[in-house]
């Protein structure tokens, strides 16, 4: 068996003179939940449309359960199920049939429909047209249908959009037991930080169609240490003095600054700095640092401007 | 084969609970009340006894020529339209193109429904040609259908007029597929109809697919004035490779140029 579910190396997609995936190299190990991060723009999308052959790339190779997509492509769509942004259901046909249409062209067991309408808890709704769905129930469809040919890697592109919190909780717990239970590789793109950061063994983070980051999760946050916020009377100041001390920090528009250190007594030399040129810490904290410290931390690196720096990325 | 079998389940079970099919039975069946109402209109001439193909085959040749004119192109379009409109409005072809089917068996498929349908309306249409003809000899005697209906005739160039038909089909076919607005493939299909009205009287109509169907159908009625039977000299045999040739060469054209396109959306 081999040890990755997805490998790219240097897979490029080029839009006229933009570069949407630069050489982009994704080593996905199999049984993981990977979760794939990166602003609105970023390149996600493209990078699964690449992934699942819908557009072609400009160079570099796709390598599927490890054996290259253009060779193979058929063979390997029959091991990959797929959730490509808002789920693709006919709204005049049934929940059921909509499955039953899907499996015919797969050419999966029949017993599969009823398998997958249980545990999306669709049962219910199967033989109601999908026009009266909510938007809830299309999602689960959605998923329904990715995995009804029982796939050995689920590629699933913001799977929790339209989903109520209820909705969302226990999508996150599926996803969760998928590898351990169905021995299923999940690759799954989201614009909810803390999304990711509950399911997810393995992330990467891409930005300007570039992956800045993939590794462990766990690995990620003890190699980011720790994450100190400062509040002072003048923040755009302390911003400078950081920035010209060689500090990564960053401001959300207040009076706070938050910047990730390796140890607490980088922490106490920084408020001595910030002292000693004056200005007035009223506030300084310590904290593990998460995986949006993670994701603003490389992306403010590489020149990005987010709107909102609080749990979405979007 | 097996893909294409798979891919024209799928279509069929897609067709549930649309209009396509209705509108198979609707169209021709407009045209048979506007030609029946004709002939309650015309009952003096019909009841002179001396039209010179007889009553059977002038009401067969007017419908036919009606309906290949300016019902046949239109309905192709709206057809193509609405089976295309399937992917199209739910963003489908993201999910279809990701399952462990060929691109092509799935444009394929969608071709052969759409010849299908139009199969369909044009069986109808001969089928409601034949009930209205008897229900008139029953309802209004004396207008000449009495004799025998010349179904033969009328299966013959049923047949050639939907041979004729695949031409415009195919191109229908992908100009509904490769744009997703509804509007832009009614509007080639009703401009191509329209324009057809016009080249229909010039030395291009051979060569134009939108005038294959009548001009086929205009066969039917210079074959009918001779015989009753069997194809003759009237059969326009140019106008039936070009639209049976062409419209293959140009769904394997279309095919490719739809499936090697980037799903962008």
């Amino acid at each position: 068996m081999t040890e990755w579910a997805i490998s790219t190396s240097e897979l490029t997609r080029r839009f006229g003179t933009l570069t949407a995936v630069d050489r982009v190299g994704l080593r996905v190990p199999q049984g993981s939940v990977y979760g794939f991060l990166g602003p609105n723009g970023a390149g996600k999308t493209t990078t699964i449309r690449l992934l699942l052959g819908l557009i072609r790339a400009h160079g570099g190779e796709v390598m599927l359960l490890g054996q290259p997509l253009r060779r193979n492509r058929l063979a390997l769509l029959g091991q990959v199920g797929a959730l490509v942004e808002a789920p693709s259901l006919y709204p005049h046909l049934t929940g059921r049939e909509n499955l039953e249409l899907t499996r015919r062209l797969s050419g999966c067991r029949r017993d599969r429909i009823g398998a997958v309408l249980q545990t999306m808890r669709l049962a219910d709704a199967a033989d109601r047209k999908v026009g009266g769905y909510s938007s809830g129930m299309r999602q689960r469809l959605g998923l329904a249908l990715a995995l009804l040919c029982e796939p050995s890697l689920l590629v699933l592109d913001e799977p929790t959009n339209g989903l109520d919190p209820a909705g969302i909780r226990e999508m996150r717990e599926f996803v969760r037991r998928l590898p351990e239970e169905q021995g299923v590789t999940v690759f799954l793109s989201s614009h909810l930080l803390s999304e990711v950061e509950q399911v997810a063994t393995h992330i990467g983070i891409i930005h300007h169609g570039q992956l800045l980051f993939q590794g462990p999760t766990d690995g990620l946050r003890a190699e980011l240490g720790e994450r100190v916020t400062v509040a002072v009377d003048r923040p755009a100041q302390a911003l400078q003095i950081l920035h010209k001390a060689g500090w990564h920090a960053r401001r959300n528009g207040g009076e706070e600054l938050h910047l990730e250190v390796n140890s607490r007594s980088d922490a106490a030399m920084l408020n001595a700095l910030l002292v000693h040129q004056g200005l007035n810490v009223f506030h300084l904290s310590v904290a593990q640092a998460t995986l949006e410290d993670v994701f603003l931390n490389l992306t403010q690196q590489s020149g990005c401007q987010t709107d909102h720096p609080e749990r979405s990325i979007s | 084969m097996r893909y294409l079998a798979r891919a024209l389940q799928a279509e069929m079970l897609k067709a549930r609970r649309t209009m396509a099919l209705w509108l198979a039975l609707i169209a021709p069946a407009v045209v048979i009340a506007v030609q029946v109402a004709m002939i309650w209109d015309r009952q003096a001439y019909y009841r002179q006894q001396e039209i010179p193909r007889g009553a059977w085959l002038e009401y067969g040749a007017q419908t036919m020529v009606l309906w290949g004119l300016l019902m046949l192109p239109l309905f192709v379009t709206l057809e193509t339209a609405l089976v295309a409109q399937w992917e199209h409005t739910s963003a489908q072809w993201k999910h279809l193109f990701t399952l462990p089917v060929p691109r092509g068996a799935i444009y394929a498929a969608k071709q052969i429904a759409g010849m299908l349908f139009i199969g369909l309306s044009i069986l109808a249409l001969t089928t409601l040609i034949v009930l209205t003809g008897l229900g008139m000899r029953l309802l209004l005697p004396g207008l000449g259908f009495e004799g025998a209906a010349p179904l033969w005739a009328f299966a013959k160039y049923a047949l050639t007029m939907f041979l004729g038909a695949w031409l415009i089909i195919a191109i229908q076919t992908w100009v509904a597929q490769r744009w997703s607005s509804f509007a832009v493939a009614c509007g080639v299909g009703v401009a191509m109809t329209v324009a057809g009205v016009l080249v229909i009287q010039s030395d291009w109509a051979s060569y134009y697919p939108w005038t294959l169907p009548v001009l086929v159908a205009n066969g039917f009625s210079d074959e009918a004035m001779q015989t009753l039977s069997g194809f003759t000299d009237g059969l326009p045999w140019r106008e039936l490779l070009f639209g049976v040739l062409g419209g293959l060469l140009f769904a394997v054209w279309g095919g490719h140029d739809v499936t090697r396109r980037d799903v962008v959306c």
